[in-house]
């Protein structure tokens, strides 16, 4: 390990500082000064060093937390066993929804934004204005 | 054992000249007999470019050598190892990097290269700062590249008050801006060697000299080891 001696003995007393003492000391003088030193590598905590944790004697084993489950609390059933990791279940679909058989056509989306590119509106616009001209079409026809 | 004199070309801004005054100096110690062990640190390695393109063009200068040095672990083992006459001079990257650490904790002498304006020096300030957390004395702001008209303007008077007002240490010398310089860069050598005008020469080397006077001036700590300078050779 190299051993500098500081040029002024009123700072560091004449006595032999380490390469890390050194660089330690130029980390404390750019904080001081609010710089930043550019490349450094600042030393790794040594383990050794550190105060161990203290270490638990095995007790009883804990029970196991519930898994939680989309069923009331009151029916729920505590099974025993590990705490399951990963994704949560998928719902289970819903049976009551009503499912309607449409089918996009993509040559009527591509109409309608032709026609609102042409008429610089929204295609919204468009097809408000559509719907409005159907259903006023369809009460005229019952009105005659 | 003699304790060889260290002395640090250094700053952490860029671009003030650091390499340049370092090869000067050198240069003017070398014209004296005396041999001069450069230590690049800065990646850019630039005294190292120097050096190469000096033997190239055959015009090595005598009693200068110039050795790579790049990292602090780097720098610290051949800090160990210097010889025992001579000098040693280092020319540091313009940033402030653990290697400064050891400069600043090391070098004899930290001689701070800046443009003459409030502007440089406001950044050369913080790195003075930095090395009084190691020393008390030895580091020293130079004005360097000063056009010999710019002496009379504002900007390089309030520089100077820039300097007096915040108590900055520094050089009376400062280096004039000279083309010569920028030769002497590129694969000249030494402007002891430098086949130009003899009066320029002249008067490019006593500029360097009243420096290097100055910078041995810092080093009269170290005057029992400090070798007997032989007379420039004009």
């Amino acid at each position: 390990m190299s051993k500098f001696m500081l040029p002024d003995p009123a700072l560091g007393g004449g006595k032999e500082l380490s390469l890390d003492e050194i660089l330690a000391r130029g980390r404390e003088a750019a904080a001081a000064t609010g710089q930043i030193i550019t490349g450094d590598k600042p030393p790794a905590p040594q383990l050794s060093t550190l105060a161990p944790e203290p270490v638990k004697a095995p007790s009883a084993p804990v029970p196991p937390e519930p898994v939680r489950s989309s069923k009331a609390a009151g029916a729920e059933t505590s099974a025993p066993g590990p705490k399951k990791m990963g994704r949560p279940p998928r719902p289970k679909p819903d049976e009551k929804r009503e499912k309607w058989g449409v089918q996009l056509r993509t040559d009527f989306i591509l109409g309608v934004r032709r026609i609102a590119l042409d008429r610089r509106v929204s295609p919204f616009d468009v097809l408000e204005e559509a719907v409005g001209a159907y259903l006023q079409n369809r009460s005229t026809k019952r009105e005659s | 054992m003699a304790q060889v004199p260290i002395v640090a070309f250094a700053t952490s801004k860029g671009g003030s000249g650091k390499t340049t005054s370092c090869i000067l100096v050198a240069g003017e110690i070398a014209a004296r007999g005396e041999r001069v062990l450069i230590l690049d640190t800065d990646p850019q390695q630039s005294a190292v470019k120097w050096f190469n393109r000096c033997r190239a063009a055959n015009r090595l200068p005598e009693r200068i050598e110039v050795v790579s040095c790049l990292g602090e672990a780097a720098l610290a083992e051949r800090l160990k190892a210097l010889p025992d006459d001579g000098f040693v001079l280092i020319d540091v990257q313009g940033i402030l990097s653990p290697v400064m650490a050891i400069v600043a904790a090391r070098a004899h002498v930290v001689a701070v290269p800046s443009r003459a304006s409030q502007l440089d020096l406001e950044e050369a300030l913080p790195f003075v700062q930095y090395t009084a957390h190691f020393r008390s004395g030895g580091v020293r702001v130079f004005l360097n590249e000063v056009e010999g008209i710019a002496r009379t303007t504002q900007v390089f008077k309030d520089a100077v008050a820039y300097l007096q007002d915040n108590k900055i240490p520094y050089f009376r010398t400062m280096l004039q801006q000279r083309p010569m310089y920028r030769a002497i860069t590129n694969d000249k050598g030494m402007l002891e060697t430098l086949g130009a005008d003899p009066e320029s020469v002249l008067k490019a080397r006593a500029n360097v000299a009243a420096l290097m006077g100055e910078i041995l001036d810092l080093l009269s700590p170290l005057r029992n080891s400090l070798p007997r300078f032989q007379p420039a050779k004009a």
